[in-house]
This record gives C-alpha cells, sequence and structure tokens, in this order.
C-alpha cells in the first residue's frame, strides 16, 4: 500500500470540510443568539425611549414637594385622588342644588301666572 | 502530493483559526449583550414603575379637570337658573304692585281677622309687608296676617 488510508488528501478534505462545517454551525447558532440579544437591547432601549418621553411631560407636572421617582408621582396620585373626591362632590352639591333650583323657579313661574291670571287689567 | 496535504493542513489551520477567532469575537458579543441586558432591565423596571405611577396620576388629573370644566358648566346654569327666578320673582312683585294700585283709594268696611272692626277704612298705601289705611281715628298699618281671607285673597297676600 503507497498510501495509508488515512494520508489520502481526500480523507483530509473531507475532514476539513465536516471540521469547517461543524465550526460554521455552531458559530451560526452564537450568532443567532447574539442577534436575539441584540434586538433585545434595541427592545430595551426603545422601550426606554418612548417612556422617556412622555415622562419629560409628567415630570413638569409632578410638583416637586411630591418628590421624585416612582414615590414621587405615587404620592402625587394620592393627592390628586384626594382632589378628584372634592370635584366629585363639589359637582353632586351643584347638582342638588340645581335640582331645588329647579324647583324653585318653576313654582316662582307658577306663582307668576297665578298672580298673572288674577289680573284684572 | 505533499505540497497538495501541506496545502490542506494550512488550509485547515486557517480554517480554524478563523473560526475560532469568529466565535470567540460572537461570545464576546454575546456577553457583552447580555450584560447590557441585564443593565437595561434594571433601568426598565424603575422607570417602567415610575411611568406607571406617573401615567396613573396623570389620568386622576384629566378626571380632574373634566370635573371642574362640569363644575363650571353647573355653576353657570345654577347662577342662569337663580337669575331666571330672581327675573321672575321681580315680573312678579312689580305685577302685585300694579295690581294692587288699584284698591288705593278706595274705602270699604274692614274687620280684622282678629275681630277687630275698624269700620269703614279708605286704602292709603298696599306694600308687600302691610296695607296702610285711614280710619275715623287715625291710621293703622295692617298687615297681611291680620286681614280676613276674603281681603286677603282680593289684595293678593295669599302669594
Amino acid at each position: 500500500m503507497k498510501h495509508p488510508h488515512i494520508l489520502r488528501p481526500h480523507t483530509w478534505l473531507l475532514m476539513l470540510t465536516v471540521l469547517c462545517l461543524s465550526s460554521c454551525k455552531e458559530n451560526q447558532e452564537i450568532q443567532k443568539q447574539l442577534d436575539a440579544a441584540n434586538a433585545q437591547v434595541q427592545s430595551l432601549q426603545k422601550e426606554l425611549a418612548q417612556m422617556d418621553v412622555p415622562m419629560a411631560e409628567h415630570r413638569k407636572t409632578i410638583p416637586a414637594y411630591a418628590g421624585t421617582g416612582e414615590a414621587g408621582a405615587k404620592q402625587y396620585a394620592v393627592q390628586l385622588a384626594s382632589e378628584l373626591v372634592a370635584a366629585e362632590n363639589e359637582a353632586a352639591r351643584l347638582q342638588t342644588a340645581i335640582q331645588a333650583a329647579e324647583t324653585a323657579l318653576a313654582e316662582a313661574q307658577k306663582s307668576h301666572d297665578l298672580v298673572k291670571s288674577k289680573d284684572p287689567r | 502530493m505533499k505540497n497538495f496535504l501541506t496545502l490542506i493542513l494550512f488550509a485547515g489551520g486557517f480554517a480554524a483559526w478563523y473560526f475560532y477567532n469568529q466565535k470567540q469575537e460572537s461570545n464576546e458579543g454575546l456577553q457583552a449583550a447580555r450584560s447590557q441586558i441585564a443593565d437595561l432591565e434594571k433601568v426598565a423596571v424603575i422607570k417602567r414603575g415610575e411611568f406607571k405611577a406617573a401615567e396613573g396620576a396623570m389620568a386622576i388629573r384629566a378626571k380632574i379637570t373634566a370635573r371642574k370644566d362640569e363644575i363650571k358648566t353647573l355653576q353657570t346654569k345654577l347662577q342662569t337658573l337663580n337669575d331666571s327666578r330672581r327675573a321672575v320673582e321681580a315680573d312678579k312683585l312689580a305685577l302685585l304692585t300694579a295690581i294692587r294700585q288699584k284698591f288705593i283709594g278706595r274705602t270699604i268696611p274692614l274687620v280684622l281677622a282678629g275681630g277687630r272692626n275698624l269700620g269703614q277704612v279708605r286704602i292709603m298705601k298696599m306694600e308687600d309687608a302691610a296695607v296702610t289705611v285711614a280710619t275715623t281715628s287715625g291710621v293703622v298699618k295692617v298687615l297681611p296676617n291680620e286681614l280676613p281671607p276674603d281681603l286677603r285673597g282680593q289684595f293678593l297676600y295669599t302669594f
């Protein structure tokens, strides 16, 4: 035998091709993970940027005494909730006052009409 | 043949180095990206909490604004109703005064609801609060509730 089987060039070529293919496959797998990680980074950055725009406006509205961060926003929300309750109570009080005023107006109109009917002129 | 084998060995070595290097770079990139994700997640958790709380506060604020607008509308409506009632009452009062004017100067027999007989009286003045009459003995101010029911009705003191 002039060349042993292992030393035949096509065997080496075949081995090299198999090695290259397997390494390439492994690298592709890592690249996929990297792409997914980069996509996640981009997604998070986008989410943060999207939150930053309205938050900049919200921070202008939240008074300094309420504090900063989540605690400040929650504190402000509690304060606003009590203001809302007060506003709702005021609206309810006005509704009642309007009903009373409507009744008073109807009675005044009725009384006026009655007086008018007694006018001999 | 030997040259061919050497070429294959060289190509194999180069390919191995290339793939190893590529793998290293990818792994380093992956590690960096994972570290960045962890950092961003930490920031995102804090920001999400703040954002959610701020959004809640802004929603309440919008409700307050709507309520305040509603309150303004209701106040205007109440004001209009009160103005209308006052106008109707003023009109009624003017009408009553005009109607009562025709009784002034008339002479009528007057016995008060309490039984007091004032005899023939001349009506001098008619106001909302009282009727002023002239009797033989002087001027008397008679309150509407002292008038007999028929006169109270006639003089429109029942309103």
